[in-house]
């Protein structure tokens, strides 16, 4: 992508934000001072551009040209109405001293940024899922139905910010709108700062977040997190104006910007409740009426969830998708893999204790993704910003947006809450002669790159350099990104030997912003589960249904027949690869009007009833009292066996059997099943593969670390795929 | 691709019930089809029809629910839906009790009548044999009868019972 497309892409995004934000707050006659509106208006211009892009997504109109078109119709109307002009005065000036000690480092900082957002998008979320869901968006213009991706269902505010700049510059042009969040944050901070006199603390807190190696390479891939520290600190700014100068037409961006934090990331849920009460208590203890305003906030800001929440709600059944699937039950994310992703999210490899994170977070940077630096050890000393009302209030919004790392402990997830907790140390620091310029100076030293890399551990999340021969496209793209990651030539050996329509099942996460192809990977959906289940199941032997139950009881005429599972507690789930019903020796056919169910997952209580082997249905939870599976025969039949094959993985699992006759009542048929030991079938590999391709899957691709991946290299043959390609140990399968 | 996404919002979201009940899927083609219901390609010895595999010298007693004895030449019959990617796998023990008058043995294993391996065994003790088979050596769509013949036997000076090893499973895996 030729630099001037990247730039024309960004351009095109930063541009058209700020004009539809100076539209709405001119519209809505908030008086700002200057330096604040070109903040005030990028960010909620960015918010009113993101819903705009929503709506053509949902309309199915996500076209270069249209987004083309909503830029130069918002650009015409703003220049049309003056909007160019700058108006209101300017902030209370910035001393000599202190600007140069904001403007040198920032400058030198925004130039390091600017060229890594400029060049080749390799960032492993990034170039994963953020980029890789913005192609999906732009290929099939707007909100195709996906349902394998669990990073589909969170929510994707900025993201569509993305697509909008990603449409005429792609990746880098992405990574640059990010860039545009990360240089206005700290103006932001320091225009904050300014207006409520405390530039000194502002100019540290702003240079203390700006120049933190996690925000930098951050905010200069196409993740979204200072994205969401940016927009989450002008809604702590816009309130603190409301609070000093209350206006009703401050409320409606402020609703705004509030719901708009959702939609940039379910994690800054809070920024809502936060906003409300803000209002609510500061309203309440003036004794003014509080219900119009907070009907008001509320109102804006559900106009950014909302539309979220419906889109999960159509597509997959869940508003909060992919979370709280117990209280909203879907076939497309199981319980067990949101409450293992939430554990794997509290615990990272190689943490071995709570207490190493302070060290992580700031100087080390490998196990927790990145550092902050470690000036940040300083952080306690913000607490003493306590003593003055403006400190409590930044003291508050640090832990109120702080409180979802307990979440997800890697250390970008510091980023929200980072601005609050700078601007506290800042104001605490301020009061100590010459400490502010000594922290200052110290922290860009040891944030800049060269310096990093002597201390921070080898793996650290980092920038490395300044890549401006990349950045200009004097370096060719394919060669900095093989420069950089073999990732990027997985996924272009997928795009040059998996034809068009093909769907590829993988384990691990590639870079799917770099192949049109559809990739499943293996742990994002339940359908991928499924999928990897029936992989895995001629190599596990806990997985093959070699177990054999068999209730006897005495022959009689039944409607319904259940199987009921009665312990509790994981980490077991219960599943039935066949469920079998005899008269004497004769199976029963399975009539087409016989009636399956199955609780839970009912979704895939056909996979116990198909003939094969190499799928189950499977409960997906773990064990609780009262799981069933049951048919319903449509008519008297005779039975007087019930016949399980089941694999090995369920250890605890008690069962019962439970038949149903004409008066209606279930009642128990036998709760001593005979056990044993089947033969397992041969066959099973090309059984595995054949199921995949009934799932519409036509490739695999594997790591050499993956689990069975020897074993697909030398028995190829017996499981009927075919290796099309190989690179640095990733091999891409047909199957045949 | 849901075009007219938020207005067609509402009505979508009342069309959207997933149902819960369903009717019994398409049956998948057996994997091995010709494979007969009485004996296949592999058998545990507690199989409630293990005998089915049996042609001579296995135990019609169960042992222990898992194993039986075999005599100087056990034989069983397996049926092989196709032959390629096949190994000949076995779970067996030299029991301590035989092992100490007979010495050390060995077993030879024929797959129809033709010599797949010799084991020579010198300590009692479980074992686990596996081990490629030619598909030359095997019958495709057909019965295989494959032979373990035990050099020597403990033979009971009471009746007169002769005891070879123990057998747990065997049969084929690819």
């Amino acid at each position: 992508m030729p630099a001037v497309y990247v730039l024309f892409g960004a351009l095109l995004t930063v541009t058209t934000s700020l004009a539809l934000g100076k539209l709405l707050l001119r519209q809505l006659g908030i008086r700002l001072y200057r330096q604040e509106e070109h903040v005030f208006a990028f960010v909620t211009g960015a918010v009113c551009l993101s819903a705009i892009t929503f709506l053509l997504c949902a309309l199915g109109a996500a076209r270069k040209g249209v987004f083309l078109g909503v830029g130069l119709v918002a650009l015409a109307i703003a220049v049309w109405r003056g909007m160019h002009r700058p108006v209101g005065e300017p902030l209370p000036p910035l001393r000599g001293f202190w600007k140069w000690l904001f403007g040198v480092p920032f400058a030198v900082f925004a130039v390091l940024y600017f060229f890594n957002a400029m060049a080749p998008e390799f960032s492993p979320d990034g170039s994963g899922y953020h980029l890789g869901l913005v192609a999906r968006h732009l290929r099939t213009r707007g909100f195709a139905r996906l349902t394998t991706n669990m990073y589909a269902n969170l929510s994707q505010g900025v993201e569509l910010l993305y697509l909008y700049a990603f449409a005429w510059g792609r990746h880098s042009a992405a990574a640059l709108v990010h860039f545009a969040f990360l240089v206005t944050l700290p103006l932001a901070m320091l225009a904050y700062a300014r207006r409520f006199g405390f530039a000194p603390a502002g100019v540290c807190g702003a240079i203390l977040v700006f120049a933190a190696p996690v925000v930098g390479i951050d905010g200069t891939t196409a993740y979204n997190d200072v994205a969401l520290a940016c927009v989450l600190f002008t809604l702590f700014y816009l309130l603190q104006i409301w609070a000093a100068e209350p206006s009703p037409a401050l409320l409606v961006p402020i609703g705004l910007l509030a719901g708009f934090c959702y939609a940039a990331k379910y994690t800054a849920f809070l920024a809502v409740a936060y906003a409300l009460l803000f209002i609510g208590w500061k309203l309440l203890r003036r004794r003014q009426p509080m219900w119009r305003p907070l009907l008001l906030v509320s109102t804006c800001a559900l106009v950014m969830i909302v539309p979220w929440m419906a889109k999960n709600w159509i597509i997959l059944r869940n508003p909060l998708s992919p979370f709280f699937n117990a209280w909203f039950p879907n076939p497309y994310v199981h319980v067990s893999f949101e409450k293992e992703y939430a554990r794997n999210l509290r615990h990272y490899d190689g943490l071995n204790s709570y207490a190493e994170i302070p060290l992580e977070v700031t100087v080390r940077g490998s196990v927790l993704g990145g550092l902050l630096g470690p000036v940040f050890l300083l952080a306690p000393v913000g607490l003493g910003a306590v003593a003055w009302p403006a400190g409590r209030q930044l003291l508050l919004a640090a832990a109120i947006f702080g409180a979802p790392y307990a979440a997800n402990i890697g250390t970008r997830f510091l980023i929200p809450p980072a601005p609050f907790l700078a601007l506290a140390m800042g104001l605490v620091l301020a009061r100590l002669p010459g400490a502010v310029p000594v922290v200052v100076l110290v922290h860009t030293l040891a944030s800049w790159p060269s310096v990093l890399t002597r201390y921070c551990a080898p793996t650290a999340w980092r920038l490395t350099g300044i890549p401006w021969r990349a950045a200009l496209r004097l370096q060719s793209e394919e060669d900095f990104l093989n420069s950089k990651t073999t990732l990027y030539g997985v996924a272009r050996m997928i795009e040059r030997l998996a034809p068009p329509g093909s769907r590829v099942l993988s384990l691990d996460q590639i870079p799917e912003a770099y192949t049109s192809r559809d990739v499943i990977v293996g742990y994002q959906s339940a359908f991928g589960n499924v999928a990897r289940e029936m992989l895995y199941t001629p190599l596990m032997s806990d997985v093959v249904p070699a177990g054999r139950v068999r209730f006897r009881f005495p022959p009689q005429a039944l409607r319904a027949i259940r199987v009921v599972q009665t312990a509790s507690g994981g980490p077991d789930h219960w599943s039935i690869a066949e469920l079998r019903l005899f008269h004497g020796e004769r199976e029963l056919d399975r009539a087409p009007d016989w009636r399956l169910r199955a609780h839970p997952n009912p979704w895939g209580v056909q996979r116990a009833f198909d003939a094969s082997p190499l799928t189950r249905w499977r409960s997906w939870q773990e064990l609780f009292p009262g799981m069933f599976v049951a048919v319903d025969l449509g008519r008297r039949e005779i039975v007087d066996s019930v016949l399980l094959e089941c694999s090995r993985d369920q250890y605890k699992v008690a069962l019962k059997l439970e038949g149903r006759d004409e008066s209606g009542a279930w009642k128990l048929l036998s709760d001593a099943p005979e056990q044993w030991e089947g033969t397992l079938e041969l066959g099973l590999r090309r059984g595995a593969v054949e199921e995949l391709k009934a799932l519409g899957i036509t490739h695999l691709l594997l790591f050499d670390h993956d689990f069975g991946a020897d074993d697909f290299r030398t028995k190829g043959a017996v499981w009927g795929v075919t290796q099309l390609g190989e690179w640095y140990g990733a091999r891409l399968y047909r199957l045949d | 691709m849901p075009r007219r996404f938020l207005l067609a919002a509402v009505t979508l979201a009342g069309c959207t019930s997933i149902p819960d009940t369903y009717a019994p899927p398409i049956q998948r083609k057996p994997l091995n089809p010709s494979e007969p219901r009485a004996f296949g390609h592999f058998v545990n010895m507690n199989d409630p029809n293990a005998e089915a595999y049996f042609v001579k010298d296995v135990s019609p007693n169960l042992e222990g629910g898992a194993w039986r004895w075999t005599g100087k030449r056990p034989e069983l019959k397996f049926f092989l839906d196709s032959v390629d990617n096949l190994s000949f796998v076995m779970d067996y023990t030299i029991a301590e009790p035989t092992f100490t008058s007979t010495g050390p043995v060995n077993i030879s294993i024929f797959i129809n009548g033709q010599l797949l391996e010799r084991l020579h065994e010198k300590t009692h003790g479980e074992r686990h044999f596996s081990k490629p088979a030619p598909p030359a050596l095997l019958r495709k769509k057909g019965v295989n009868v494959v032979a373990m013949e035990i050099d020597k036997v403990w033979v009971s000076p009471a009746d007169r019972a002769v005891l070879g090893f123990v057998l747990t499973r065997a049969g084929f895996r690819q």
